[in-house]
């Protein structure tokens, strides 16, 4: 008895297998399916019999096809010649379109590049698909905030009560800490970015070891583990297993030994450090209340089974942290690892992608430059074809198929393309270490697979974008009409013609409105009035300094000349440094949530940061208790609360009572990403990380060396670091500041090579007709109405592409300002902007080759030819 | 010594050919490589290096014994040539001469 095979298969097989080994082979795979049925089942027989089929799709096994050989030598040869010899005659329209596809293949290599990498990040972990990072959900009054600090017993208790959990890692990244970080060898400080790491850490994350053992680390609570370019910054060599080292940050400074050096890690990697510690050191330093479910610092990392169910185990953890603390805001959420690069934005506890916005901008600009480039070599060819019909001819009448023709040209398209890709690379050599500026990444020109791979495909796209409409347009005429040098250019063509060249222009529209747009929005976003005033504002971390000294420290900062105040705060009002929901008053409904983002500060505070006052008082440490029971708010908070007269009412802060000494005007205490949240400030005397001085803007370069040495007298040695308010802002936006780089940059070499593809169409368009002009000339044009006359139908082209451009790039430009809480409004006279852009652009590159034709001298132009 | 120009695989299944003598056609020779290698390898594969072998003249083959369970095909079965035992004779010895060269296992 027989089975049936699966009929596909087969009829696959029989489709590219030579009719010689038919017979034997489907004998040979019948027969083993036969064998399968009998011992698997039915399922497992019909996998097998694809893999068998797919594994004969070798080359001794497969069919010859007559007339499919691309490379038939003696024709490909006379094409490569026949193209050669064109190209040294329109040596021009060569150097125009090589030029143009040469970058348009670079911005396309770049960007391959540049997405290649921000796909691969955090991919190298071995346990890549089955990590996830488990991430808490918050209610704060601006709806469902997303953190991935999570509680310090979560990595524990996942891996002790769920199955699936297969390990659990908890750990303190470096941002944790506002302040600097060292290791110090003999007096010299290096810093560092270190990570305290518990024991499961190596079992979720793949970083490798150099000397030593990785396990050292949890042996004893005297390691630690550096990174190897830091034990060569340190000792010059690797192997320092053993060496004692000094470490210290805002928390704690103690000796270490050196147990182990592990492999720098990648740097596609999100995770970045160059020392681990025992996670222990940190909780040792911690209060009780580090263990608090309700309390968030280290975050938390699992590798689930593959047996795992997601959307159950998701379930589940949901409302975990809830059972042990009834009061928890917090609900758990897991996230893939690899995808908190890409995925990183979130709203109402969804996530609602991140970068991966700017991954598939960047892909779709590629693409649209290197159609760019390859429609001007379209328009090129088929304008230049009318000189090249009677070669057409001949070829024809010689009895050339189409499908050779259409070779033709494809070889033609694939040459330029080869060279162009070759002048790419070397283009690519030269921009790659300013886009690398721009976008704060480390691509390298490398020779490997991949830059192969990417390059051989964009070439390959190339080739068929801009050989296909010129082959099939051209090897379609009639030979009768190409012999008598008429180009019969039907409507349709002609259409066809003039569509791509307005959508060059459209495109160039659009990109040229996305520039200005984009850079208009984080020029609104830098210069926004945030309610306080951040400009020359200088700050330091208090690194190194005793509380006790705090007080002389500030008083001696005070007396430099040219410093207007100086305060201590632990909020640089620029980042995310936590909420609090711990605020009762009066009236508060029971169920009522508000949290509050809550600024520690010192007196003089509210005044450095030129914060406005509406009423009330600021804080002032000649009252004696400011810092015991005294608060100040804001006005979204008074009005959150709806307390009719905020100054002198009582609010419960932490479980104490506190008098409402001020109420200060709103003012940005995070990104203009987020709108303005309640605020609470309280005055704070110690542990205060930082210190804020306004300076006079004259006098900032003489006062930051007078700090520096007041600061190196209380600093116990510690270096001084510094930064400004305004820029520490700037840095917020760098995401946005890129892509305007970027923008800035695609849309330049898009308008390059748009300005050729015109350039070399309306110089042969003009130069066809240099007798024309000459004749028009003796008989009397004017020289207005000859440019007139030429540059219509190029007029025409442009009106039609304002008309597509112009609502296209306000639509998109609406969307795109949607992102922001504060954005610019979209104005009519950007558009107009772009329309003269465009109209200058035109006049530089269309005008000039026709007046140049235009001027040409009668006698010569008669002469023409 | 001149080279010999078998790779690992091929003579492997140029071993396999002469073992399974009139057995041997491209199923079987998959089968009898999995079972005595602990290896997984499609028919396909051994398939390309028998018509290799054959090419180089290491191998002759004929169609013959359709059977029901083939759906009535035949099979092309394999049979070492004298050059093909000859190329074989050579690699073991070019082989034992290395091995009693090497200190180790020292006379």
């Amino acid at each position: 008895m027989n089975h049936e095979p699966p009929k596909i298969a087969q009829r696959l097989l029989s489709t590219f297998l030579k009719d010689d080994l038919k017979e034997e082979v489907l004998g040979d795979l019948q027969e083993k399916y036969e064998n399968m049925l009998k011992t698997t089942s039915k399922r497992k027989a019909n996998g097998n019999y694809w893999y068998q089929v797919v594994n004969y799709i070798r080359p001794f096994a497969l069919k010859r096809v007559a007339g499919l050989s691309l490379f038939n030598t003696i024709m490909f040869k006379h094409d490569v010649l026949i193209s050669l010899r064109s190209f040294r005659r329109h040596k021009r329209t060569f150097l125009i379109n090589l030029l143009g596809l040469a970058c348009g293949i670079c911005a396309a290599m770049l960007i391959y590049l540049w997405v290649f990498r921000e796909l691969s990040i955090d991919q190298f972990h071995a346990k890549n698909d089955r990590m996830y990072q488990v991430l808490q959900n918050a209610e704060t009054s601006a709806g469902i905030m997303t953190f991935e600090y999570t509680p310090a017993l979560l990595a524990s208790t996942l891996k002790e009560r769920y199955a699936e959990v297969e390990s659990a890692t908890s750990y303190i990244t470096p941002d944790y800490f506002e302040g600097t970080s060292y290791l110090i060898k003999e007096k010299h400080f290096f810093e560092i970015n270190e990570q305290f790491v518990d024991d499961g850490f190596f079992d979720v994350f793949s970083f490798t070891m150099h000397h030593g053992d990785k396990r050292t680390l949890h042996n004893g609570p005297d390691y630690v583990l550096i990174s190897e370019s830091m034990a060569l910054k340190l000792f010059g060599i690797t192997d320092v297993t053993g060496e004692t080292v000094t470490f210290q940050n805002e928390l704690l400074k103690k000796d270490y030994k050196v147990g182990g050096v592990f492999r720098d890690v990648p740097s596609n990697s999100s995770m970045e450090f160059d020392v681990l510690l025992n996670l222990k050191e940190f909780e040792r330093m911690q209060y009780d209340y580090y263990f608090n479910w309700n309390n968030n610092s280290p975050s938390t990392v699992v590798v689930l089974n593959d047996k795992v169910h997601l959307s159950t185990f998701n379930k589940t953890i949901y409302n975990l942290v809830e059972e042990f603390d009834a009061n928890a805001m917090a609900k758990l959420i897991t996230q893939k690892f690899t995808d908190r690069h890409l995925y990183g934005n979130y709203d109402d506890g969804q996530v609602v992608g991140g970068r991966i916005a700017y991954v598939k901008l960047f892909i779709i600009i590629g693409l649209v430059i290197l159609l760019i480039a390859c429609i001007n070599f379209m328009n090129l060819s088929t304008a230049k074809a009318s000189t090249r019909l009677k070669e057409l001819g001949v070829k024809k009448t010689l009895g050339a198929s189409r499908w050779s023709l259409v070779k033709q040209y494809f070889t033609e398209a694939f040459l330029i393309a080869s060279i162009a890709s070759i002048l790419s690379l070397i283009l690519i050599a030269f921009t790659l270490p300013f886009f690398n500026r721009l976008t704060g990444s480390a691509l390298q020109l490398q020779w490997d697979f991949r830059l192969v791979l990417g390059l051989a495909g964009i070439t390959l796209l190339a080739t068929c974008l801009s050989g296909s409409y010129p082959a099939f347009y051209l090897s379609k005429l009639k030979t009768l009409s190409s012999l008598s040098g008429r180009l019969s250019g039907s409507l349709n063509d002609l259409w066809i013609r003039r569509s791509l060249v307005v959508f060059q222009f459209t495109a160039g529209i659009v990109l040229i409105a996305a520039v200005l747009i984009i850079n208009r929005q984080i020029d609104f976003i830098q210069n926004k009035n945030l309610g306080y005033d951040r400009d020359n504002v200088l700050y330091f971390s208090n690194d190194g300094i005793d509380d006790s000294d705090v007080k002389v420290l500030f008083e001696e900062i005070k007396n430099i000349p040219g410093v207007l105040s100086a305060a201590g705060a632990s909020h640089n009002l620029t980042g995310n440094y936590g909420r609090t929901g711990g605020v009762r008053w009066p009236g508060k409904l029971p169920d009522e949530r508000l949290s509050f983002i809550n600024i520690e500060a010192g007196e003089g505070f509210i005044e450095t940061m030129g914060i406005q006052l509406k009423s009330g008082r600021t804080f002032d440490e000649q009252y004696g208790n400011d810092f015991r029971d005294k608060v100040i708010i804001n006005e979204m908070a008074a009005e959150k609360m709806k307390l009719q007269n905020p100054v002198g009412s009582t609010i419960v802060l932490w479980g104490n009572e506190r008098q409402v000494i001020g109420v200060v005007k709103d003012f940005h205490a995070l990104s203009l990403y987020e709108p303005i949240e309640p605020n609470i400030m309280i005055l704070s005397k110690s542990d205060l990380s930082q210190t804020f001085v306004k300076v006079q803007s004259t006098a900032m370069r003489d006062v930051i060396g007078k700090v520096e040495s007041v600061y190196a007298k209380f600093s116990n040695g510690s270096p001084f670091n510094y930064g400004f308010v305004d820029e520490a802002y700037k840095a917020i936006y760098s995401g946005e500041q890129q892509v305007a780089q970027l923008s800035k940059l695609f849309c330049g070499i898009a308008i390059i090579i748009s300005c050729l593809g015109l350039m070399g169409l309306a110089s042969f368009v003009s130069e066809r007709r240099t007798k024309e002009i000459g004749i028009r000339k003796v008989l009397g044009s004017s020289t207005f109405s000859l440019i007139q006359l030429l540059s219509l139908d190029f007029m025409r082209t442009i009106v039609l592409a304002l008309a597509i451009g112009i609502p296209l790039s306000y639509y998109l430009s609406h969307q795109w300002v949607q992102n922001f809480a504060y954005a610019i409004q979209v104005k009519w006279w950007y558009f107009a902007l772009v329309t003269l852009m465009m109209f200058l652009i035109f006049s530089l590159t269309v005008l000039s080759q026709i007046l140049k034709v235009v001027r040409t001298k009668v006698v010569d132009s008669l002469r023409y030819e | 010594m001149k080279e010999t120009q078998l790779g690992n695989f091929e003579e492997t299944v140029l071993l396999l050919v002469g073992i399974l003598e009139d057995k041997a056609y491209a199923l079987k020779i998959a089968e009898e490589f999995e079972s005595q290698t602990g290896r997984k390898v499609s028919i396909g594969a051994v398939h390309s290096t028998l018509s290799r072998l054959t090419k180089k003249g290491f191998l002759t083959s004929e169609m013959k014994g359709a059977s029901n369970e083939r759906g009535g095909r035949r099979k092309r079965v394999y049979t070492i040539t004298a050059s093909g035992k000859h190329v074989l004779i050579q690699s073991r010895e070019f082989k034992m001469s290395l091995w009693n060269q090497l200190p180790a296992f020292g006379h």
